[in-house]
Parts: C-alpha cells; sequence; structure tokens
C-alpha cells in the first residue's frame, strides 16, 4: 500500500490545492449562475423579491461549492453511507411530518430554508452506489448477490419519494440510478430484462397513479385538448419560445413573460422566459455552456484514479443532464409537465444547494485526482 | 489495491477501462438528446416563428368593439322621429370572464346593484349567447362610470362603456310604421357581416322601417385594441379605429299629418294611409298602438302578453298587415274593368228593384226599395249593389282581377315589406289551385260588391285610389323620401274611361244623395271618393228579416268601415284610404275621418306652400 505524501504544512497544502482548482470550471459555472441572475431579473416584478433571495442563496451555495471542493475525497467515501442514511430518515420525517404543499408532502421547514429531501436523495443514491461499487470485482459484478444490494439502495428512497407523492423525482432517482449501474458495468442482459418486466408491469403501475398524475400524461400526449386547463403551461411555454424567433424580443422585451402569460416562470419554466428573450442563438448558446459543464466533469471523471470518484463524477454529470433534458424536453413540449427545475438557472433553494454540493465533489475528485482509495 | 488494479485475467477488461467506455456510450446519448432538443427549437423557433408570433400577439392584444350610433330617422320637413340618447353601460365580456357571479359581486363594491338586480342578471346571463358580451341594464350616471374606468386593472371582462340607446319621439303615432329595435338574437347576428360580433350593446331593427333600413342605420362599429395581460388587464392602449354612424333615413312621413291622423282614430280600430300621386305616403297610421320605447329596453312579459291579448290588436300594423273585404270601394275597378274591356259603355243602364234572384239564390241592394233605373255615374254615387252584380256577372272575374291587379290589389304594393299582406282578388284559377273547385257565376255578382274571397289592405287601396286619381300611371309606393318622383307605365286604354269615374267619385262626395255626401269638404279644395261597408259575416234571410242594427250586434261581428278618395278634385295631390274594424257604415265612420285627415293634409300643403 502506496500512499501519496501529503503535504503537512497546512499552508502548503492550500496552495497545492488552489492550485489543482479547476478555475475554467468554475468560470462556466459562474457564467451559468449569472444568466440564471440575469433571466430572474427580467421576471422580477418587484414585489416578490426572487432576486434577492436568490442572491443570497447563490452566494451560500457558492460557499458550500468551495468548502466541498476542498475537503479531501476521502472523507467524501467515508460519508457516502451516512449521507445517504441520514437522507432517508429526513425522507421518513417528511412523510410523517412534512409541511404539505401542493397536495405533496416534500418540505421541512427549517423557517429560513425549505429542504426538499427527495432533492438530496438524488446525490445520495450517486454517493450510495459509487461507494458501493468501489470494491465490486468486475467478475462478481452480474452476480444476483452482489445486485440484492444496490437494488435495496435504489428502490427504498424511489417508494419513498413516491409515497410523498411525488412521482417526477421518484422516475428522476431512478433514472440516475440505471445509468449509475450501467456505468458500473452490469451486464446489458440485466437492463433488458429489467426494461421487459416493466413493460409488463406498467399497466398495474398506471391503476396506482392519482388522477393529477393520469391528467398530465394525457395532457402531454394532447396538450390543445385544454387550452385553458392543464394544457395551458405547455402553450404559453412554446408560444413564448416560438416568437422569439433567432435572435429573441430583446432583453426585458419579453411580452409573454411581462404579460403574466408564462406559468411557473422563474422556477421551472425559466427557460422559456430566457428563450423568449434571446432567441435561438441565446439557448444554443446556453446549451452549449451546459454540455461544456457536463463534459468537464466528464474528462475530470476520467483522470480520476479510484472507481468511486470516477462513478461519483459520471453519476453527477448524469444527474446534471437529466435535470437539463427532462426540463427543455418539458418546456419545449417533447415530454411531459414535470416539476424539474434548470439546474443553476432556476429560483430555489433545494436544487441549487444540491448542485453546487454534487459539482463541489467533482471539483474535490478533481483537487484530489491522484489519491487512491 | 487489489480491487483497483486487479490481474487482468484472460479475455477481461479492466474495471476503470468498461466504466469509460460506458461513460463514451452514454455521452454520445446525451449529445444526441441535446441535438434532438436544439432542433426543436431550430423548428419551433425559425421554422414556426411566424406561427407562434400571431399566437403570443394574439395574446398579448385585445380588441375591443364600440358602439356605433344608430342613424336617425326624420320625416320630410327633416324634423325627428327616432333619435338617440347617450348612455353610460357596463358589459360583461363572457370570454373573459371566469365567473359570472364573482365579477357581480366586485362590482357591487364599486357600484349599485341591488340584490333583486343581481338575481336578475344571473338569470339572464345563463341565457345569454356567450359570442356577445353581455349588457348589464343599467344605466350609470358619469360618477359610477368614471370610478368603474378607474377601477378597471383590477376585474377581468368588464367593459364600461359610452353607448347609444334608441328614442321615438312620438312612440305611439310611429310605432307600428318604424318599428322597433332589440338585441340581436343567433339568427339575427348570423345574417349581419362579421364587424357585429362582440359589439356591446347592439341593437338591430326587428319591425317596420327600423328592419327594412337596418343596413344603412346600423353604421360600422369602431375599434379600440389594448394590450392586455394574462388576467385581461390593460396595460396600454394600441390603436384606435372609430366606428361610422348609421345614415339618416328620410322618410316620406308628414309627422303633423301622422300625429293629427293617428289622434283623429281615437277610441276606434283601424287604420289610415295617405300617399301623394308618386306613391310617396305621408301618413301610415294604425290604432291602437304600442310604446315603441318600451321594447328598447326589452318589455315585460306581462305587458307584452297584456298587448297581445287585446281584442283590437294593437300589436298589427292594420294599415298593411290587416286585409279586409274592400266592399263597396272596389266598384270603381269592376266599372273600369267593363269599360276597358268594352263589356259596357259609360251609358250602360241597369234596374235595380232591391235584390235579384240567380239560381234560386236571392242577392241584395243594400237599399231594400231598389234605386230604380241605374246609370254607371249613379251606380257609383249611390253605390247600387245590383247594378255591380250585373257587370260584374257580365265582367266576369278573371277580367276584373287583371284590372284589380294593375291598379294595386292583389299583391303587395311596397318592396322588401315583410309585414304587409297579399291581400287577395279571386280568379277561377286560384280557385281551382287554392280550394280545388270551380268558381259560380254568383261568386262573380258577390266579387262585384267587394265581398266573398276579395280582401284588400288599407294600403293597396290607397294606392288604388291614387292610380285612378293620376290619371291611371302605376306608381310604387315608398316610404324612402330620396326616391324619385315619377310615374310608371299608363295602365288605362283610355283617360274617358277614369274621367266617368272620377266625376262619378267627385258626385258621391260633393252633391246630394251621395254616399258620403255628408263628409264633403266646402270650399274651393274638394275632396272625391267612395264610401264601403264591408260585411265580416253572412247575413242570412232571417237576420235580414229582423233587420238587425249593426250597433245591436257583437263588436267583431260588425260590419267594417272603408272609405278611399283623393283631393283637391281640380289637381289630385293626395290619395286617402280609411278602414274602421267593425265601425259600421262607411259613410257614418270612415268618411268624415277621411274628410278631416284630408282637410289637415290641404292645411299642411297650404302651410309649406305659403313657407316657400
Amino acid at each position: 500500500m502506496q500512499y501519496k505524501k501529503i503535504k503537512n504544512n497546512f499552508f502548503e497544502n492550500c496552495i497545492e490545492k488552489f492550485y489543482l482548482f479547476d478555475w475554467k470550471f468554475f468560470i462556466l459555472i459562474f457564467l451559468l449562475i449569472g444568466v440564471g441572475l440575469l433571466t430572474l431579473y427580467s421576471v422580477d416584478t418587484g414585489n416578490k423579491n426572487y432576486l434577492f433571495k436568490h442572491f443570497i442563496r447563490i452566494n451560500i451555495a457558492l460557499l458550500l461549492f468551495f468548502v466541498v471542493s476542498f475537503i479531501h475525497i476521502k472523507f467524501w467515501y467515508k460519508l457516502a453511507y451516512p449521507f445517504y442514511f441520514l437522507v432517508i430518515l429526513l425522507l421518513l420525517y417528511v412523510n410523517f411530518f412534512g409541511s404539505t404543499a401542493m397536495g405533496a408532502q416534500r418540505w421541512i421547514n427549517l423557517y429560513f430554508f425549505n429542504i426538499q429531501p427527495s432533492e438530496l436523495m438524488k446525490i445520495g443514491v450517486i454517493f450510495a452506489l459509487a461507494k458501493y461499487y468501489q470494491y465490486i470485482k468486475l467478475e462478481e459484478i452480474d452476480n444476483f448477490s452482489k445486485l440484492f444490494t444496490p437494488l435495496i439502495l435504489i428502490l427504498i428512497p424511489f417508494f419513498l419519494v413516491a409515497k410523498q407523492p411525488d412521482l417526477g423525482t421518484a422516475v428522476f432517482i431512478l433514472i440516475v440510478s440505471i445509468g449509475m449501474l450501467w456505468l458500473a458495468g452490469l451486464n446489458l442482459k440485466i437492463f433488458i430484462t429489467g426494461f421487459v418486466s416493466l413493460v409488463i408491469l406498467a399497466p398495474f403501475m398506471i391503476a396506482f397513479l392519482k388522477p393529477y398524475q393520469k391528467q398530465r400524461i394525457l395532457t402531454f400526449l394532447d396538450p390543445e385538448k385544454d387550452p385553458l386547463g392543464s394544457g395551458y403551461h405547455i402553450i404559453q411555454s412554446k408560444i413564448a419560445i416560438g416568437s422569439g424567433g433567432l435572435f429573441g424580443k430583446g432583453y426585458l422585451q419579453g411580452t409573454q413573460s411581462n404579460l403574466e402569460f408564462l406559468p411557473e416562470k422563474h422556477t421551472d419554466f425559466i427557460f422559456t422566459v430566457f428563450a423568449e428573450q434571446f432567441g435561438f442563438i441565446g439557448c444554443l448558446l446556453l446549451i452549449i455552456l451546459f454540455m461544456a459543464i457536463i463534459l468537464m466533469i466528464l474528462n475530470i471523471s476520467l483522470k480520476a484514479n479510484n472507481n468511486f470518484a470516477r462513478l461519483l463524477c459520471f453519476g453527477i454529470a448524469f444527474n446534471i443532464f437529466v435535470y437539463l433534458a427532462v426540463n427543455l424536453g418539458m418546456v419545449v413540449g417533447l415530454l411531459p409537465v414535470v416539476g424539474v427545475p434548470l439546474p443553476i438557472i432556476s429560483y430555489g433553494g433545494t436544487a441549487m444547494l444540491t448542485t453546487m454540493f454534487a459539482l463541489g465533489l467533482v471539483m474535490s475528485a478533481k483537487i484530489h485526482n491522484d489519491y487512491q482509495l | 489495491m487489489e480491487y483497483f488494479n486487479p490481474t487482468p485475467k484472460k479475455g477481461s477488461q479492466s474495471k476503470g477501462k468498461v466504466i469509460s467506455r460506458r461513460a463514451f456510450i452514454l455521452t454520445s446519448f446525451k449529445l444526441a438528446f441535446l441535438a434532438t432538443i436544439v432542433g426543436r427549437l431550430f423548428y419551433m423557433q425559425i421554422v414556426k416563428k411566424n406561427d407562434y408570433v400571431i399566437q403570443s400577439d394574439k395574446n398579448r392584444f385585445r380588441q375591443w368593439k364600440t358602439t356605433p350610433s344608430r342613424g336617425l330617422i326624420v320625416d320630410r320637413n327633416n324634423d325627428i322621429l327616432a333619435d338617440n340618447f347617450q348612455v353610460f353601460k357596463l358589459a360583461i365580456i363572457p370570454k373573459e370572464t371566469k365567473s359570472f357571479e364573482k365579477t357581480l359581486n366586485n362590482l357591487t363594491k364599486i357600484i349599485k346593484i341591488t340584490e333583486r338586480q343581481k338575481n336578475y342578471f344571473i338569470k339572464n346571463y345563463s341565457k345569454h349567447n356567450k359570442f356577445q358580451p353581455f349588457v348589464l341594464d343599467l344605466n350609470l350616471s358619469w360618477n359610477e362610470f368614471s370610478k368603474l374606468n378607474y377601477y378597471l386593472q383590477n376585474n377581468d371582462g368588464i367593459q364600461p362603456f359610452v353607448s347609444f340607446e334608441r328614442t321615438y319621439l312620438y312612440p305611439k303615432e310611429f310605432s307600428h310604421i318604424l318599428g322597433y329595435v332589440s338585441e340581436p338574437n343567433i339568427q339575427d347576428l348570423r345574417k349581419l357581416q362579421k364587424d357585429f360580433i362582440g359589439v356591446p350593446n347592439l341593437k338591430i331593427g326587428k319591425t317596420g322601417l327600423e328592419k327594412i333600413f337596418d343596413n344603412y342605420l346600423l353604421g360600422a362599429p369602431g375599434t379600440a385594441t389594448y394590450e392586455v395581460d394574462a388576467y385581461g388587464r390593460r396595460v396600454k392602449k394600441v390603436v384606435h379605429v372609430d366606428g361610422e354612424k348609421g345614415k339618416v333615413i328620410k322618410t316620406t312621413f308628414d309627422k303633423e299629418l301622422q300625429i293629427f291622423a293617428y289622434n283623429r282614430l281615437n277610441s276606434l280600430s283601424g287604420s289610415v294611409v295617405v300617399m301623394d300621386m308618386y306613391g310617396k305616403i305621408l301618413c301610415c297610421a294604425s290604432y291602437p298602438s304600442f310604446n315603441s320605447n318600451d321594447f328598447t329596453y326589452g318589455i315585460s312579459h306581462e305587458d307584452y302578453n297584456k298587448l297581445k291579448a287585446d281584442e283590437k290588436r294593437p300589436l298589427v300594423n292594420k294599415a298593411l298587415s290587416s286585409s279586409y273585404p274592400p266592399g263597396s270601394t272596389i266598384k270603381m275597378i269592376v266599372a273600369l274593368s267593363a269599360l276597358e274591356n268594352k263589356i259596357i259603355t259609360k251609358n250602360f243602364k241597369h234596374v235595380c228593384k232591391g235584390d235579384v234572384e240567380l239560381y234560386d239564390q236571392k242577392y241584395h241592394c243594400w237599399k231594400d226599395k231598389g234605386h230604380g233605373v241605374v246609370d254607371l255615374t249613379k251606380a257609383i254615387k249611390e253605390s247600387c249593389d245590383i247594378y255591380f252584380y250585373e257587370v260584374a256577372r257580365l265582367l266576369g272575374i278573371d277580367r276584373l282581377k287583371e284590372t284589380a291587379n294593375k291598379f294595386g290589389l292583389g299583391e303587395v304594393v311596397l318592396e322588401n315589406f315583410h309585414e304587409e299582406k297579399n291581400g287577395l282578388i279571386p280568379s277561377t284559377t286560384w280557385k281551382k289551385g287554392a280550394l280545388g273547385k270551380s268558381w259560380y257565376i254568383g261568386e262573380t255578382m258577390i266579387s262585384g260588391i267587394g265581398q266573398g274571397y276579395m280582401k284588400a289592405t288599407c294600403i293597396q287601396l290607397c294606392t288604388m285610389m291614387a292610380q285612378i286619381a293620376n290619371g291611371g300611371f302605376k306608381i310604387n309606393p315608398t316610404f324612402d323620401e330620396n326616391k324619385k318622383s315619377e310615374f310608371g307605365e299608363k295602365t288605362v286604354v283610355s283617360d274617358d274611361h277614369l274621367k266617368v269615374i272620377k266625376e262619378a267619385l267627385f258626385l258621391a262626395t260633393n252633391e246630394p244623395g251621395g254616399t258620403s255626401y255628408s263628409s264633403r269638404i266646402s270650399g274651393k279644395l274638394k275632396m272625391a271618393g267612395k264610401t264601403g261597408t264591408s260585411q265580416v259575416r253572412r247575413i242570412t234571410e232571417r237576420q235580414r228579416e229582423l233587420d238587425l242594427k249593426n250597433e245591436d250586434l257583437p263588436w267583431k261581428f260588425r260590419d267594417h268601415s272603408l272609405f278611399v278618395g283623393y283631393g283637391p278634385t281640380s289637381n289630385p295631390e293626395y290619395a286617402i284610404s280609411v278602414i274602421i274594424d267593425h265601425g259600421g257604415a262607411g259613410s257614418a265612420v270612415a268618411a268624415p275621418i277621411a274628410r278631416d285627415v284630408m282637410k289637415k293634409a290641404f292645411e299642411i300643403n297650404k302651410k309649406n306652400n305659403n313657407a316657400i
């Protein structure tokens, strides 16, 4: 066992870490934060003060990002299971004592922050699976005994979140977990078997759906059917994006958002607001920016020297991608309306904190990339 | 690190490599998905941009229609008959209102609406055509109106507006002929131009001239376009397009004459029509009447039913929509037809013994003792029935019909006046077609005195009289003052024929023994005319023996009283017809009314000439 020598001098240690810190990556994140603030400013009607709250949250999140970055990856490796179980406990807590918002128990009210444990669970699952697969040999990976633990790790949070009920996030957790299993090296046959059994089970699952969840799926299939009801969001969103054109209507000139036609415009539909003002060019640049961040995370993970860090980074990159894909797919009308924010840009406490925490983990993996567990 | 760097077995790969390869596959998938999103954005923002821009503008801009003021109706001296006055109103736009009741509750905080009114509005709203704005039946004060405009930002779908309400200056005297306006129903809206959909407080002509001239009177609605937010609140005014006022309709009426005639009919049930020699209608009065202003605001069921149940039928325009047996007033046409067809000469004589028998059927003259030897002039002057039975018998019904049609009988005389009745001049083919029976000679005989199947309206009889007076020229009666005064084709072969009849008519009114001698106009300007008394029931021999007085019968069985005439006789200017429902003898009731109205017409004419 040979450990890389860690510098004993704390000061030297810090210099070293600053040197290893990926500033290009940070600038990209900072750009996204800037876009978020700019867009939020354009929908801030003054009395709701989203912008100020968002600004405070960004500062807290950035602080968290730096702290997490500089903490050694070894610490995060050790923290993986405790973190996972803590979030499970929080989920159990909200299911019994949480505040009810829009018919679902999702929140823990901390007076100045509303914590949403289901959001944290997305990181929790990545954490736990990354740690679990660190010590699984490639030859054993397809064994049923080795498949049992990860299934438990995935299904417990899935059912807890689905019961809230927040089917969107539950499916989200499932997708991210499947992505993790795929990356860990599970045989393709297992995925195919799982998929086939899911298709067979689907009719039974639909029977358990709440009426509003069924309604959402139906609305997705034909939004024009009920233009003032459930389809209203998606129609107005498409009008706003489409009417933006190539260059957009100009900053602060978005009629759809200024005249209140857009729903949820500071949270889930913030991309629509952006698209209306900055047009196709703006959207393209924003998507490229996101893709650049995801590719940089992949780059970091490829250079990592241990499977935990590698899987963790892949998982986080995949997590961010799923956020992005589901949100964009929703606002352009390719996917059903599920409450998924646009990472970093949307207004919202927990999602912002979770994303920045995850990016901090990526940076920690980058700084400590020569460390072998 | 045995787990991390295992000794590679044969055919096995390192775990790190598997992860990397799979990450690469996943990344390709991510790129593909994002490319799909970009493609979708390209489709929406570049390919379909214009569609979405239109939809976005549809969201942003909302058009409010402004109500045009309805055109005035004036008489031939430009005196206003139908006017508009400005009102402040409030409309609720159904498609912008989520809950009507909630909107009403909000309104009660700003303006005064009683609980009873509220219930009334809710009841009416449920029946309302949701394409049209719902106008609250309230007239707002200026104070309330400005207050509402101030609070507009906080209320969805309400629209205070300035509008015009139709008002009739002589609501009873002109009610039948001018008609009234009311809210359009769905069928009416379909007939209107598309612009009118959504115009608040739109009223359209439902009957009379209001209906006929509706296209001119309506004008064109204006629009005001506002930028609105998602809740329908106005943000700013973008465009304003002025509407167009309705055109002024100048009618042929003489206000003074119409009012005089209407009042002269007081307590009776009947109608008076006066027209000039070219068919311009100066007066078209029907009594009793209703108040047309009541219909503008919507008349109550109770009042409407009362009007409907009245046996004197105040809702019916008797001058146009009621047809009567013309009685003796047809005799001029019978005589003229016989002269024209050379059946008789003007010297044709016949003996009247009071009755005549044909196929065991007795036909009576109104004068039981008979008139003795009667010539054409005397027959018209004293209205001898026996003489005309004979003339009609010789003439035949079909030839009579031909002449009658030329003189405006049997067919509507006005253009597209849907309330006007055709009347009826029977013929052998008509009877075969309508009743499936062949014609009897006895029916020809009673047609000769304007009884039997024969029916005519007041305006038809007036037209007939005007054509006799103007020298036999065809005319098309009209209410439109702007129409040129001109004659149509000549309908008589010989002026001599008309001259004989006109002389007889003069004598009938101006020589002792004439049926309307007691209603003559003394002085330089004289009237010529013919009375008529038409039976509404068949008199049996038994009743004839009883010699029942008309006054002893129930009202609805009494004879109709008619008079047709023209004047001044020296140079005819006006034709008149008067019909009094169940009034009794023509000479006793209709003739004096005609005399008074004609006198009034002379007076007005003189006054107008002096003014010039």
